[in-house]
């Protein structure tokens, strides 16, 4: 895969994870340029790997997990957008803004957590591999991450747990 | 407000949010510019930034290095002009521009490794003064000189041939002009360091010392030019055959 054709195919999906994962559409956009602009560099060492994807996504994740430092002076811009939705969609998007707002203020490594789980819908494993860490240690920031926002694990979760 | 949320809730909010992802395009477009910017501008950056360094350090220190040596070889040359009495007229064509390092006993005296003054009294007679700045060297036993008088450079003529190493000239007076392409071993003296030759110019002119004070002089090194001081006054205007004579150098081994 060239670097174009995986451009063409798969950089959307990485904007969107850069998008949930920072949850500011500018600073998503610099991030993704960065780890681009990088991965550009070494792409045929990239290209020979089993998934890409899978590295480019943990490079946007270990570019985020830095911002504070190299983004220090980055002030994120609000994000409003008129809400043109219907009146009875109205409480759900309150409350969806809510969330966010609350997951942005967690700890980078618990967002990022949250977000590689239930957006990515990656297992503990996986998100252990991304991260450099161990499973029970991305378990413990899920699991503070959760009881922050409030959120109910399912019982399957709870199992698992 | 302080209901539980589910898991659902989360994952709904979080797919709403990654509906504001920014177009591919503009990102791909961004990064394109700067992946594919000319390197020309970084190529040539490195060896400029690294040419000003050099020359911001460099330059001064040269100047530092080079006033220091100038410093150090007037000082010397002062000491050997005081040493001989000389006190007027000197010149050292040159001076401080060749590293003396190099000279040695076997190698010809460049100009900067000497002092040369030029210094006449009022019988006519100039004494040509080489001081060392302190390293050996060699110098022709018998220099050439010329000395320009109303316009006219006239060549000197040796006074007697160039003496062997004691130092002590033949004076039989026999006056072949000195040969400027042939330099024998035997024609070459050593100036020891630190030590003064002195060679004497004697003007035979029916009008008085010749007007100008430019002498140069030729002691296999090329030519230096020195000022013999004050111009003289001449009692007559034209001469039609004034004769300058050169001694043998005293002073080498």
């Amino acid at each position: 895969m060239t670097f174009d054709e995986f451009a063409a195919t798969r950089l959307n999906a990485v904007l969107r994870f850069a998008v949930v994962l920072t949850n500011d559409r500018g600073l998503a956009e610099d991030v993704v340029q960065e780890v681009l602009i990088r991965a550009h560099q070494r792409w045929t060492q990239i290209a020979e790997m089993e998934h890409p994807e899978a590295y480019v996504r943990r490079m946007v994740v270990n570019e985020f997990l830095s911002w504070r430092r190299k983004w220090a002076r980055y002030v994120p811009q609000a994000d409003v957008e008129p809400d043109t939705r219907q009146p009875d969609h109205a409480e759900a998007h309150a409350e969806r803004s809510a969330l966010l707002a609350e997951v942005v203020k967690l700890p980078r490594r618990q967002r990022t957590v949250l977000v590689l789980r239930y957006y990515e819908g990656m297992s503990d494993a996986q998100i252990a591999d991304v991260l450099g860490c161990a499973e029970t240690t991305v378990r413990g920031y899920a699991f503070r991450g959760l009881a922050a926002l409030r959120i109910e694990l399912s019982s399957e979760m709870k199992e698992a747990t | 407000m302080n209901q539980p949320r589910s898991e659902d809730e989360l994952r709904a909010a979080f797919t709403a949010k990654a509906t504001e992802a920014p177009q591919a395009d503009d990102v791909l477009r961004a990064v394109r510019r700067e992946v594919y910017k000319p390197p020309a501008r970084r190529r040539w950056l490195a060896p400029a930034v690294a040419a000003v360094v050099i020359a911001a350090i460099g330059v001064p220190l040269g100047i530092a290095v080079s006033h220091g040596n100038n410093t150090s070889e007037k000082k010397a040359g002062n000491a050997a002009l005081n040493a001989s009495g000389a006190s007027s007229g000197s010149a050292a064509a040159g001076a401080g521009s060749a590293p003396r390092a190099e000279s040695s006993a076997d190698s010809v005296c460049r100009p900067g490794d000497v002092t040369v003054t030029v210094r006449r009294d009022a019988a006519g007679v100039a004494t040509l003064t080489i001081s060392s700045h302190g390293t050996a060297c060699r110098l022709d036993r018998v220099p050439r000189v010329q000395w320009t008088d109303n316009g006219t450079a006239l060549d000197a003529q040796p006074e007697a041939p160039a003496p062997g190493p004691s130092g002590s000239s033949d004076s039989s007076g026999s006056s072949s002009p000195s040969s400027p392409s042939a330099k024998a071993a035997d024609q070459l003296g050593v100036l020891p360091a630190g030590s003064t030759a002195t060679a004497t110019l004697r003007w035979a002119s029916a009008c008085g010392q010749p007007a100008g004070d430019v002498v140069r002089i030729d002691w296999g090194a090329g030519t230096v030019e020195a000022h013999a001081g004050a111009e003289s006054h001449r009692t007559c205007s034209q001469e039609t055959n004034p004769v300058l004579r050169v001694s043998a150098f005293t002073g080498l081994s």
